[in-house]
This record gives C-alpha cells, sequence and structure tokens, in this order.
C-alpha cells in the first residue's frame, strides 16, 4: 500500500471523526434548545400561577371583606367588642386582691343573726364613663 | 513498472479518491439533513401555531399596576391577567358573517358595531377587551381565521364599593380616571416597584363608616351624604365615604353623581362647625375670655340683615353655652370682640384658604369671601358665606383640638406631615377640647354620647346658598356633626355630613345635625374605638372635665333676664 492509500485511510477517517463530532455538536445543540424550550415552558408555567395565585388572592380579599364577616360572625352569634369590655392591664386586681373577693365572711348582725359579706375587689367600676 | 501493474495503482487511487468524494457527499448531505432536522425542530412548532392564526403573542394591553393593601395589608385593589380579543378583518372570508358569529357568543358586544370595526382594508380591530375564559372557548370553536387572543391586565377591587370614592377606578387601557389610581397613577405603574402600595385606611373601619353613613342616608332621604375618619395625630384617613357611589369594577357605568366625591371634591357652607374656629379664634386672641357672657335675649341686627337662633335661649349666654346651643347670636359677638383680622388669620393658618393636597382626584377649592364687611364676618362666624370641602374643616378642627399642628390629610401610610404649627397656647387646646365635650353633654350633640368614651363635638344645620351667591333655597340644608374621641386626649376624628336630608317622625321633623348626623356619629365611634383599640375613658378624665363644668355652668332653659354692664356690639376691624 502506497502513500496515497494510507493518506486516503486517514482522511477517511478524520472525516468520520469531523461527523461524529458533529453530530455531537448537533446532540448538544438540540439539547440545549430542548432545556431551553423547557425553560420557556416553566417559566410561561410560573406566569400562569403567579396570575392564577392573583385571581386567588383577589377571590379570598372578595370572600374575607368586612361586609360579609360581620355578617356571618352575627349568624355565630358573635358580636362586636364594646368600650366597656376594654380594660387596662394595671386596672385588672391582683391575685391576692381577687382572693379577698372569693371569701365569704359572716357578719354578725345586733340582732344576733348574721350575713355573709364579700369583699369587693379595688378596681375602678369600667364602663361607667359616659352613661 | 509493468504497464497493468500502473494501471492497477491509478484505478486503485482513483476508486479510493471516488469513495473519499462520496463520503465527503454523504457526510455534506447528512449534515444538510441533520441541519433540516435542527431548524424543523426549532421553528416548526410556533410555524404551524402561527399558521393557524389562532393566538398571536404581543404585548399585554392595559397597564400593569401595583396592588393596592389597606393599612393592615388587606388587599383592596390588585391586576389580574385575563385576555382581550382582536381581529384582522383581512383575514375574514366573510365579515358580516364573522360579525354576526361574534356577536352571538359574546356578551355586551354589538354585531352592528363590529360589522363597522370590521371595514375593509383594516388589519387590526378590537372585539372585546375583556374576555371570560368561557367566551374564550366558544370564540376558539368558531374556527374563524385572523382572531387575536392578547393577554390584557384588568384591574380588580374585591371589596367592590366600600372604597368607591377612595379607590376610584382605571379605563380600559389601564389608566387611572378617578381617586388614588388617578392621582397616584404614575406610582402605580411605576415598572421599577411591583411592591403593593399601603393606604392609611382600615377597610374594618370604613365599612362601619360607610354602613352607618347609607343607614342615615336612607333614613332621612338625603341628596348625599359624606363621612370619614382622621387619625388627629397622623392626618391619615382611616376611612372615607362619599354617597351615592358605585362600583370600582364598573367605573364607566357610574353616573356623574355617583362618582362626585362630597368630602373633597364639593364644597359646603357647613354652618354651625364653624363655630369650633370661631370660638377658637375668639378664645386664642385673647379678647374673649371662658367667663364672658354674650346678650342673646333678641336677635342680632347688622344693616338691613336681621340674626338669630335656632335654639333661642332669649338671655344672656356663657362662652360654654353659646357652644353648646349654638348661638348664631352669641358667636357673632364673640367674633366681633376678636375682629375680622383674628378671624381672617385663623381661618387662613388652619388652611382653609388653601388648596386641598390629598391623593384624590377630586379636590375642591375653598370659596372664600370677597370683602370682609361686618355682615360677612357675622355670617363666617357661623360658618356662612364661606365654603369649603369636609376635609378641609376636619383638618383644620383635627389642628385645633389635637396638638395644636396643621397636618396634610393623607390616604397614603405614613404619607401624612406638619404643614405648619399654629403656635396654640396649650390652654386653648385644653379650653376647646373642654367647649366640644359640653355641646355633646349637655348640649345640641348628645345624641353623640356612647358609653365608655368622652366625645367631644359640634352640630351644624346650614341652609344651602342658590347659585351665585343669589341668598339662600329654603327648605334645602346641610346637616352636620363633626366628633373627636376621646375628647380628653383626642385621637380620631369622625365627620358625617348629610345633603338635603328630610325630617322622619322619630326626629319629629327636624334635619338639625344634632338629630340626623350626630347620631351616626355617635355609632361610628361606638363600634369604631374598640377596633382602633382605643382604651376606655378613665372616670378621672370625666372627674376634670365635670370639675371645670361646676366652674362655668351651663343651663338648659330660657329665662328673660336680661344683664347689665355689657359692652354692645363692637363690630371689629
Amino acid at each position: 500500500m502506497g502513500d496515497d492509500g494510507v493518506m486516503s485511510r486517514v482522511a477517511v477517517m478524520l472525516l468520520f471523526l469531523l461527523a461524529g463530532v458533529a453530530s455531537l455538536v448537533l446532540g448538544l445543540k438540540h439539547e440545549v434548545a430542548r432545556l431551553e424550550e423547557e425553560r420557556r415552558a416553566v417559566l410561561a408555567a410560573v406566569k400562569q400561577l403567579e396570575g392564577e395565585i392573583r385571581v386567588l388572592r383577589a377571590r379570598y380579599a372578595y370572600l374575607a371583606r368586612p361586609q360579609r364577616l360581620a355578617a356571618l360572625a352575627a349568624e355565630l352569634g358573635m358580636e362586636p367588642a364594646t368600650a366597656s369590655r376594654m380594660v387596662a392591664l394595671e386596672d385588672i386586681g391582683t391575685r391576692a386582691e381577687l382572693a379577698w373577693a372569693l371569701r365569704v365572711v359572716a357578719l354578725p348582725l345586733p340582732s344576733g343573726a348574721s350575713v355573709p359579706v364579700r369583699a369587693r375587689p379595688v378596681v375602678p367600676v369600667i364602663g361607667e364613663v359616659g352613661r | 513498472m509493468r504497464p497493468g501493474a500502473a494501471e492497477g495503482d491509478e484505478l486503485r487511487r482513483l476508486r479510493a479518491r471516488l469513495r473519499l468524494l462520496s463520503v465527503v457527499f454523504l457526510l455534506a448531505f447528512a449534515s444538510v439533513g441533520m441541519r433540516l432536522v435542527d431548524l424543523e425542530r426549532r421553528y416548526g412548532g410556533e410555524e404551524r401555531a402561527a399558521g393557524s392564526g389562532l393566538e398571536e403573542q404581543r404585548g399585554p394591553t392595559g397597564a400593569w399596576r401595583r396592588d393596592l393593601r389597606d393599612r393592615n395589608g388587606r388587599l383592596v385593589a390588585t391586576s389580574v391577567p385575563g385576555l382581550a380579543l382582536a381581529v384582522d378583518p383581512s383575514r375574514l372570508p366573510d365579515r358580516r358573517q364573522a360579525a354576526r358569529a361574534l356577536a352571538r357568543v359574546l356578551s355586551g358586544v354589538e354585531e352592528a358595531e363590529l360589522r363597522k370595526r370590521f371595514r375593509a382594508g383594516k388589519r387590526f380591530a378590537w372585539v372585546k377587551r375583556r374576555l371570560s375564559p368561557a367566551e374564550q372557548r366558544a370564540v376558539q370553536e368558531l374556527g374563524l381565521p385572523g382572531l387575536l387572543f392578547l393577554p390584557a391586565a384588568r384591574r380588580v377591587y374585591p371589596q367592590r364599593s366600600l372604597l368607591a370614592h377612595l379607590l376610584g377606578g382605571v379605563d380600559v387601557d389601564g389608566r387611572g380616571l378617578a381617586g388614588v389610581e388617578f392621582a397616584l397613577d404614575r406610582t402605580l405603574t411605576d415598572p421599577r416597584s411591583e411592591e403593593a402600595l399601603r393606604l392609611a385606611v382600615d377597610v374594618r373601619v370604613q365599612q362601619l363608616l360607610r354602613e352607618e353613613l347609607l343607614a342615615a342616608y336612607r333614613r332621612f332621604r338625603a341628596k348625599g351624604a359624606c363621612g370619614l375618619v382622621l387619625d388627629v395625630r397622623s392626618g391619615e384617613l382611616l376611612a372615607l365615604a362619599s354617597l351615592p357611589d358605585f362600583d370600582p369594577n364598573r367605573f364607566a357605568e357610574a353616573t356623574p353623581e355617583q362618582r362626585r366625591n362630597r368630602c373633597t371634591g364639593s364644597v359646603y357652607e357647613l354652618g354651625s362647625l364653624f363655630k369650633v374656629i370661631t370660638a377658637a379664634a375668639a378664645l386664642g386672641s385673647g379678647r374673649v375670655d371662658l367667663a364672658d357672657r354674650f346678650d342673646a335675649t333678641q336677635p342680632l341686627r347688622i344693616g338691613r340683615n336681621r340674626i338669630d337662633d335656632d335654639h333661642a335661649k332669649r338671655r344672656w349666654l356663657s362662652v360654654p353655652e353659646i357652644l353648646a346651643f349654638s348661638s348664631n347670636i352669641g358667636i357673632v359677638q364673640m367674633s366681633f370682640a376678636a375682629g375680622a383680622e383674628v378671624q381672617r388669620r385663623y381661618l387662613e393658618r388652619l388652611g382653609l384658604r388653601d388648596p386641598l393636597r390629598v391623593e384624590l382626584a377630586a379636590r375642591e377649592q375653598p370659596l372664600w369671601p370677597r370683602e370682609w364687611k361686618d355682615i360677612v364676618l357675622a355670617t363666617v362666624a357661623f360658618g356662612h358665606g364661606i365654603a369649603v370641602t369636609p376635609l378641609h374643616f376636619a383638618r383644620a378642627v383635627a389642628a385645633l383640638v389635637g396638638d395644636g399642628r396643621l397636618r396634610r390629610a393623607t390616604l397614603v401610610k405614613g404619607g401624612g406631615g406638619v404643614l405648619r404649627d399654629l403656635e396654640l397656647p396649650p390652654q386653648l387646646i385644653r379650653d376647646l377640647r373642654f367647649l366640644l365635650w359640653l355641646t355633646v353633654e349637655r348640649g345640641t350633640g348628645q345624641r353623640a354620647r356612647v358609653p365608655g368614651y368622652l366625645v367631644g363635638g359640634k352640630t351644624g344645620t346650614a341652609d344651602k346658598p342658590l347659585p351665585g351667591g343669589r341668598g339662600y333655597r329654603s327648605g334645602e340644608v346641610v346637616s352636620s356633626f363633626v366628633g373627636l374621641f376621646p375628647i380628653e386626649d383626642p385621637r380620631y376624628l369622625v365627620l358625617v355630613l348629610l345633603d338635603e336630608p328630610q325630617g322622619t317622625e322619630a326626629t319629629f321633623g327636624f334635619r338639625y345635625g344634632g338629630w340626623t348626623a350626630a347620631p351616626a356619629v355617635g355609632r361610628v365611634i361606638a363600634r369604631a374605638g374598640p377596633l382602633l383599640g382605643v382604651p376606655p375613658s378613665t372616670p378621672r378624665a370625666r372627674r376634670a372635665l365635670l370639675a371645670r363644668l361646676q366652674v362655668y355652668p351651663v343651663v338648659n332653659g330660657r329665662t328673660g333676664r336680661r344683664e347689665e354692664g355689657f359692652a354692645a356690639l363692637r363690630p371689629g376691624g
């Protein structure tokens, strides 16, 4: 076999190598394109989901509007708080003061009979103002 | 070398070259083929979709706007994705038939209108700007060529008419047309910020204010109504409602009367509400003292004009009594004692001549008297001859009875700020609080009393002026009430105004602010106070006010007794 034969075989081998590399590059390209497409699809899905979340948030806000909640609360027998039910922490009697309120003492009367009495806790009367 | 062998070599070489050439061609064809496969994979699908003419992606129609939330984070306005339908009429095989088919499946679309839009030669025509999913399906089933489904942002107001005048609305292209949507259009469409904008409003307070306002508006068959809740310490508006109102989701359908914002877009002569300002000016001038008394035994005559009291006592009245019984005769004399300059200066310093700066589209300018003659000074003292928006007035009273600083009223959380310090003596602020408490405790505002809170306030009933300043309409009034709570250290101001209310059997036909607006304010305070975490007034605060009542007694009775030594009416200058 002469030099030409060797050369042509090497050339054929190189060409096959080239074809192999080309197909590899093409494969990579396709993979990139596929991933790109997948990314686009995921982004589109994210966008759509974001839109759906926005719709759901709007729906939730609509369902939780105060007018509807007030009607539902009334149905459940709940009623709004009034100022007379509010009390400052410092106005609440201590445990010791409240313990006195629970203690019943028999108070003897001049007639000889006795009546049960209880101490009133030292807290202001709430709801007295503005009446 | 033999000739046969040489030929054989030549032949082999040729064959080898031919093989090489065929491999090269094979590879070339293979690469072209692979490229074709590549192109088909990359673009083939999209070409198919575009070829059908069913969907084409364009930029969204309708601007994407930032969400709006209330002060506690409740959603009050948002943009949701939607679809709009357009068509390329040149691609329709039969425009008339297409118009008929589309009008059949789409609500609110007229066939004749579509035919007009599908004129020959046009390449683009809108069919419907807001498409429901069901409509989208129905249109797709028609199988018409040349249809374009375009993404379109749609503005949604989940609270519906609750915040109508506050939020306003947008057009089909997403441009703000009224309310906050108009005033803050640029901020809301700024692409650099996607975060929701926090408003000052509290939807819970807004709900109860609108509910009470609507009840009063219906009960007294008023032409219109305005209500607002203002944070005295920050200038933030926790609620603002005007009736009649509309659904912002259907802004285009609202009538001009429904779109009118009576709180900021209309000016009113507020009548006796202005006595608060006159009293502040008179007491602040140092020329009138809380212990002074004025002759209210008979109507006052200024030129050809006669000034009388609605709740006439026909006796001498102390300053607290003038406020508590809303005496026009008394307040005019207080105003004259202070003088026109003082009165004007107070009105100006309280921002009652300035244009309103608030994040709303509707902002009306006050109507200021052209010249300050005696009769003008007299009528301004009890709120006639000068017209301001209810918000102008609310802001001014909040400054007088709050901490003496005039604040910018705002609809954006944290958007307030001090406009000017009025430099009021602390004693004047205390006196004004006492006078307003007295008006609710013993005077015309008793129907605004609330268990648990000490409330201060002032009633107002004003005749409505004829257009062009040609006198007043008979029988048409504006009734109002401004209330502050807790009056010992005011946190919130509540104002209710009824435009042309009618008396009822329960009010004995009366349309006074004390009968119509005051009860509504009282109910708003009773409901909003606990919601806003305002602790009930202490018995100590009540005792302090009652102690002042011992010094300045208020007698709710009529006498014919005339007192000596009163310096007669002194027109001020």
